[in-house]
């Protein structure tokens, strides 16, 4: 075996090092049947790791999950040391950027999904200047209308919010309601979020109503100035004058060009 | 019997055989108002992503607005609509709904009858109305050359009030509608060419006009080159033009005259603010 194969065979890793950043898990079942079976049978699959740069230098390296989050919380619940893990060795190329990238799309979709991952590793590839939607359609198995989806997640929310649907906290529904809002709007909804409460499809939706009424009152508040109403109210009897003759089509003109201020 | 309507190639194309239009036309010469003084500044912005057809806007009043989407295939500046309808009144088709073979129509939303015209508004919805990003543009004066459009542009430092039309916006500062004349002349499109530009200004031409506006200084902190390759402003779509409804058309080239009455039921009392034409 090679170094390089060395380095890529499972070995435990300290979970202390990896980082979790599930917050809201709404698959209850699977966690506690995932659970049962670590307790009585401990972990039968590798998870993969990816290794990031310590916080501090000399500081110990952090893994982030690229696959195997609800193994690595039912081990830190479990109070485990450590977790089998194959470690991804990092590539700092373009190219190992963009395998990655794919890598996420085909892993979550078949597996679980991390909407926010998902998003940035399409960012990635778009981004790149090298795969179009297609490309990633084709390479990858995702539907057009999920990638389409994805990218529109990473282009239109904001941060605060994007975050949010990466740690899991906002759902799928409640995000793709929350693109239509303004970046103002992502913002305050984003900050009403506290501990123990998360944005769901319902309240994105009230943000969205309240956005469209806001709009139609400024649009409703485009009204003529009263000169340009008189004016056009001239023009509008000249139009009916036509519709006459004699004495009443003379009134009538008469009426509009006192209106027009003629 | 009613304001011109000009019936040349628009950037939408000819008008339609059975095609009905709602129309603000120009004035008669020395009456009404430029069409700057109907342009909504700043724009206001549109969240609820493009439209076919129309939608109703009833106010306390009785007044129903018409509110339109112009699509950026026909007319992919703001500027490029604007421009038309200087020369030649303002001509929107509107939906009528399928005409059956029997001659009636299934009316749907497509009901006319509620709208006043001159009292009515025509709010136009452009995708690229809103600018996303800074700009700084040239000083201009109303009464400055052959560059459009017609306004007096001051320099933000001696006219601090926002009101007016100012040369630079910031991150958040409202942009200008009339910006869009200048931002213009970053990017050309199908149907919206740019047949010569300076570091002064540029030359517009588009399937039914062409105009000359002046050219920003900057935009997206960028500065502009002439030579230099096109640059991408980001826009929002946004309500742009606020027009009043002054009468509809309906296009009919077999020389009668006549207007289905499916589609004068549309109408209503409107039928009297309807001419029918051959083009």
């Amino acid at each position: 075996m090679t170094a390089a194969e060395v380095a890529q065979q499972p070995r435990d890793i300290a979970l202390e090092d990896v980082t979790l950043t599930l917050v809201v898990d709404p698959q209850v079942e699977i966690r506690s049947a995932l659970r049962t079976s670590m307790e009585n049978l401990g972990q039968r699959v590798s998870v993969k790791l990816r290794r990031r740069a310590p916080k501090n230098k000399g500081g110990a390296s952090r893994y982030e999950i690229v696959d195997g989050k609800h193994r690595v919380a039912v081990a830190k619940d479990l109070e485990w040391q450590t977790i089998r893990a194959e470690v991804e060795a990092i590539g700092h190329s373009q190219g190992d950027r963009h395998d990655r990238a794919m890598e996420t799309l085909v892993t979550n979709v078949q597996r679980e999904r991390n909407l926010g991952a998902e998003a940035e590793a399409v960012d990635i590839l778009l981004d790149s200047g090298k795969f179009t939607v297609d490309e990633i359609v084709k390479r990858t198995g995702v539907t057009l209308r999920i990638v389409k989806e994805l990218q529109s997640m990473k282009k239109g929310l904001v941060p605060q919010v994007f975050d949010r649907v990466k740690s899991g906290e906002i759902a799928r529904g409640a995000a793709l309601k929350m693109l239509r809002l303004d970046e103002g709007r992502q913002t305050a909804l984003a900050a009403e979020m506290d501990d123990e409460k998360t944005v769901t499809v319902k309240d994105a939706m009230e943000a969205v109503k309240d956005q469209r009424m806001d709009m139609l009152d400024q649009l409703d508040k485009v009204r003529p100035q009263p000169a340009q109403e008189h004016t056009q109210l001239g023009h509008m009897i000249q139009v009916v004058a036509s519709m006459y003759s004699d004495a009443k089509k003379q009134t009538l003109l008469d009426a509009a060009a006192i209106l027009r201020g003629e | 019997m009613f304001a011109e309507i000009g019936v040349d190639t628009r950037g939408c194309g000819d008008r339609e055989d059975g095609g009905l239009y709602a129309c603000c036309g120009l004035a008669a010469p020395g009456q009404g108002a430029p069409v700057e003084a109907f342009v909504l500044d700043p724009p206001i912005p549109w969240t609820e992503g493009p439209f076919r057809g129309v939608q109703f806007r009833k106010h306390d009043d009785g007044a129903v607005d018409i509110i339109m989407w112009v699509g950026a295939e026909n007319y992919p500046t703001v500027p490029d609509f604007i421009e038309e309808g200087r020369r030649m009144g303002f001509c929107k088709r509107i939906p009528t709904g399928e005409l059956k073979k029997d001659g009636s129509i299934a009316k749907g939303n497509n009901d006319y009858s509620g709208v006043t015209p001159f009292l009515s508004r025509m709010i136009l919805i452009h995708p690229r109305a809103v600018v996303q990003q800074t700009y700084r543009l040239e000083l201009c004066d109303a009464h400055d050359g052959d560059t459009v459009p017609h306004i007096t542009r001051h320099d933000g430092y001696e006219a601090p009030d926002r009101g007016l039309h100012h040369i630079h916006r910031g991150a958040n500062d409202d942009p200008c509608t009339f910006a869009l004349w200048d931002l213009s002349a970053l990017q050309a499109h199908p149907g919206h060419k740019i047949i010569s530009s300076t570091e002064a200004r540029a030359h517009i031409q588009t399937p039914s006009c062409e105009y000359h506006v002046q050219t920003p200084i900057e935009a997206a902190g960028t500065e502009y080159d002439p030579q230099g390759p096109p640059l991408g402003v980001v826009y929002a779509p946004g309500a742009f033009l606020n027009l009043p409804l002054g009468h509809f058309e309906f296009v009919n080239s077999d020389g009668s005259g006549e207007m289905p009455a499916a589609i004068a039921e549309l109408l209503g009392d409107n039928i009297a603010f309807t001419s029918v034409k051959e083009r």
